[in-house]
């Protein structure tokens, strides 16, 4: 998945949580929301996806699911704004570009505009990775620094301390120091933890030892570090991204939300208000003077004590509750598209109607399946139960449910009334969908352009794509297949046009066949040149 | 010298009033077993304390001499507790030392003779 993709998909995500997290952050144990957003994270900067058909995306209809560079036209709901789209640019070339190909012949549609965007594709990402570069300088100066400055701490010399770490069981060993360089105490460390303390903090009372120590120890038991190192991984590669930033800032918070609620879980609900005293003291030593006139951090510092006063014991309820809303989430948000399941060449008149009536979502009228104008094939069509019934299921429920049930519920080949063959005698340039094909022929199935305005434009088609695929004739055409025919396909179905073997294009068409609309060039009753058709 | 040394300075200059005048590496080798330092650390301080004036560094071998001694850094450290915590009362800081815990005779009699002597 390209990069403009990813970050797409988890700025919706992102956003989803944004809105979760406003609703629900003090109804649900708080350790919920680092995983959500780690979630978030791996879907940034992992090159792979998880498939499913619960996925909105799915939901939402995007055919290429896999591998588009750019995002081209999500459908939008209820006539919404194209919201999710993923390049502007890409959009207005995408409309512009279907008008084109319904009047261009043959060859593959491209315009000089998806050229064009190519080249400036160049400076795009130039400035990509200056942008990586730069915060990735900035990150790293920073943390480097911070580490160097700790690695000048002491060793501390305390019983409580020493006792204190004596009875926790954790796989790496975990240091305290101190140092008079920092004013507050942290951790650092992957795979040796060390706790800072400020030099002064040290000599305070055991509770306040106490509090400081639980709350880093729960950091490293919980991987905080880690997940801060990645979270600046993903901010440096998608910096363009400003949901990415409140991610960054809601992340931290959550982080040390999640760490007070662990401190109270060990320590018990009676200690909030001696821990949040705690809190309170050491901002005031850090920043020498009462909070009420203190600056930036005392939103946040206001949050964690109002979480910690709020602090309840959680119950089994509210895990289950979050686990259920986590994996929510992640199963309908952060998973991709299912790409639609190769079916047999035969149930075309289904993929037709799946393809028209699956643009469709609860609100769409529901489109009926067109054979062309000829008023008897519409008769041949309408007794047959088969090609009516994908239709009801869809008509009752258009939900992802159903594009699963779809998938696997379709009647099988043998119901479906088997299309005449016969002679194609076309000539010039023409599109359809390949039947079959051995070497010396290739059985078509015509498919036409239709646009609003055209007298086979039903009102019933989706209207805002501006056009519609729709079968010219209902019967299957066969075509001898010339000796030097070229072939080609689209690279990712967009760009650039690429010629191939006939063996590649067996491949592909068994592998894309049932999204690819492909070209023909007729002359003299065989087919010289077929080529993948660009379809929005 | 000028600036305030950082305890972690105070360290490498602890371990030269201790010693003498060491090469860097020694400083860095005893470092290591004291405090866990890892050699560039100490490197690092070991410069800054020469950007602070408190150590000059001569060749052969990076030899390290210490430019203030142990009693100036402590008159220095007092002064400033005195000005910040005891309102620059010395007799504070005093009756505050004297108040702090049992002293046993000897400590009590060392202390007279102290002052006697001044």
């Amino acid at each position: 998945m390209g990069i403009l993709q990813r970050s797409l998909v988890a700025g919706v995500l992102i956003l989803v949580i944004v809105v979760v997290r406003a609703v629900f952050l003090n109804r649900l144990p708080k350790r919920a929301f680092p995983v959500l957003w780690g979630v978030v994270i791996l879907r940034l900067l992992l090159p792979f996806a998880i498939d499913s058909s619960f996925s909105v995306y799915t939901l939402l209809h995007t055919e290429n699911g896999g591998d588009t560079k750019i995002e081209i036209s999500k459908k939008p709901s209820d006539g919404a704004p194209e919201v999710i789209s993923g390049s502007t640019s890409a959009v207005i070339f995408d409309t512009t570009s279907q008008q084109a190909s319904s009047g261009l012949q043959g060859k593959a549609d491209r315009l000089p505009g998806l050229t064009l965007f190519k080249e400036y594709e160049k400076i795009y990402s130039g400035v990509w990775i200056v942008g990586i570069i730069c915060f990735a300088a900035i990150f790293s100066t920073r943390y480097f620094r911070g580490l160097r400055e700790f690695r000048t701490a002491l060793p501390v010399e305390n019983t409580f301390i020493e006792n204190w770490l004596k009875d926790k069981k954790l796989r790496r060993k975990i240091v305290v120091r101190m140092s008079d360089r920092i004013t507050a105490p942290l951790t650092y460390g992957l795979w040796k933890p060390v706790i800072l303390f400020p030099t002064k903090l040290v000599n305070e009372s055991s509770q306040r030892l106490e509090y400081v120590l639980w709350h880093e120890y729960i950091h490293i038991r919980r991987w905080h570090t880690a997940l801060k190192i990645l979270l600046m991984v993903a901010v440096c590669m998608h910096w363009f991204n400003p949901l990415v930033w409140v991610m960054y800032l809601l992340l931290n918070r959550d982080i040390e939300l999640s760490c007070d609620e662990g401190v109270l879980q060990c320590l018990g609900e009676a200690a909030r208000k001696d821990y949040a005293n705690t809190l309170i003291t050491m901002e005031e030593k850090r920043y020498g003077h009462s909070l009420l006139y203190s600056g930036f951090s005392k939103s946040d510092m206001e949050q964690r004590i109002r979480s910690i006063m709020k602090y309840k014991k959680t119950t089994v309820i509210s895990i289950g509750v979050a686990v259920v809303i986590v994996l929510g989430i992640i199963i309908v948000f952060a998973t991709s598209p299912k790409e639609k399941q190769n079916k047999e060449p035969v149930s075309k008149d289904k993929h037709i109607e799946n393809v028209v009536s699956s643009d469709a979502e609860e609100d769409m009228p529901q489109t009926e399946p067109v054979s062309g104008i000829e008023s008897e094939s519409q008769e041949e069509q309408t007794p047959s139960s088969e090609n009516s019934s994908p239709e009801t299921e869809l008509g009752s429920k258009p939900s992802s449910e159903s594009d699963e049930q779809r998938e696997s519920e379709q009647p099988p080949p043998e119901q479906q009334q088997e299309p005449q063959i016969t002679e194609g005698t076309q000539e010039g340039t023409f599109k359809g969908f390949v039947v079959a094909a051995d070497g010396r022929t290739i059985i078509i199935d015509e498919q036409k352009w239709v646009q609003p305005g055209d007298e086979d434009w039903k009102d019933e088609y989706y209207i805002p794509s501006g056009f519609e695929v729709v079968d010219a004739s209902d019967i299957h055409a066969s075509y001898p297949l010339s000796e030097n025919c070229k072939f080609y396909y689209l690279e990712d179905h967009w760009y650039p046009q690429v010629e191939i073997t006939y063996e590649e294009f067996i491949n592909y068409q068994e592998e894309h066949g049932e999204n690819v609309l492909w070209y023909f060039e007729a002359k003299d009753g065989e087919i010289v040149e077929v080529g993948e058709n660009y379809r929005p | 010298m000028e600036t305030k040394l950082f305890d972690s300075e105070l360290k490498i200059m602890s371990v030269l009033w201790r010693e003498g005048d060491t090469t860097a590496k020694r400083i860095s080798d005893i470092l290591k077993e004291e405090v866990g330092w890892n050699m560039n650390t100490t490197y690092t301080l070991i410069k800054r304390c020469m950007a602070k004036g408190a150590i000059e560094r001569y060749e052969p071998n990076f030899m390290c001499h210490a430019l203030i001694t142990r009693e100036e850094v402590q008159a220095a450290e007092t002064d400033e507790l005195i000005d910040k915590i005891y309102d620059g009362s010395v007799e504070k800081l005093f009756a505050s030392l004297l108040g702090r815990k049992k002293l046993s005779k000897e400590q009590i009699d060392k202390l007279k003779r102290i002052v006697e002597e001044e």
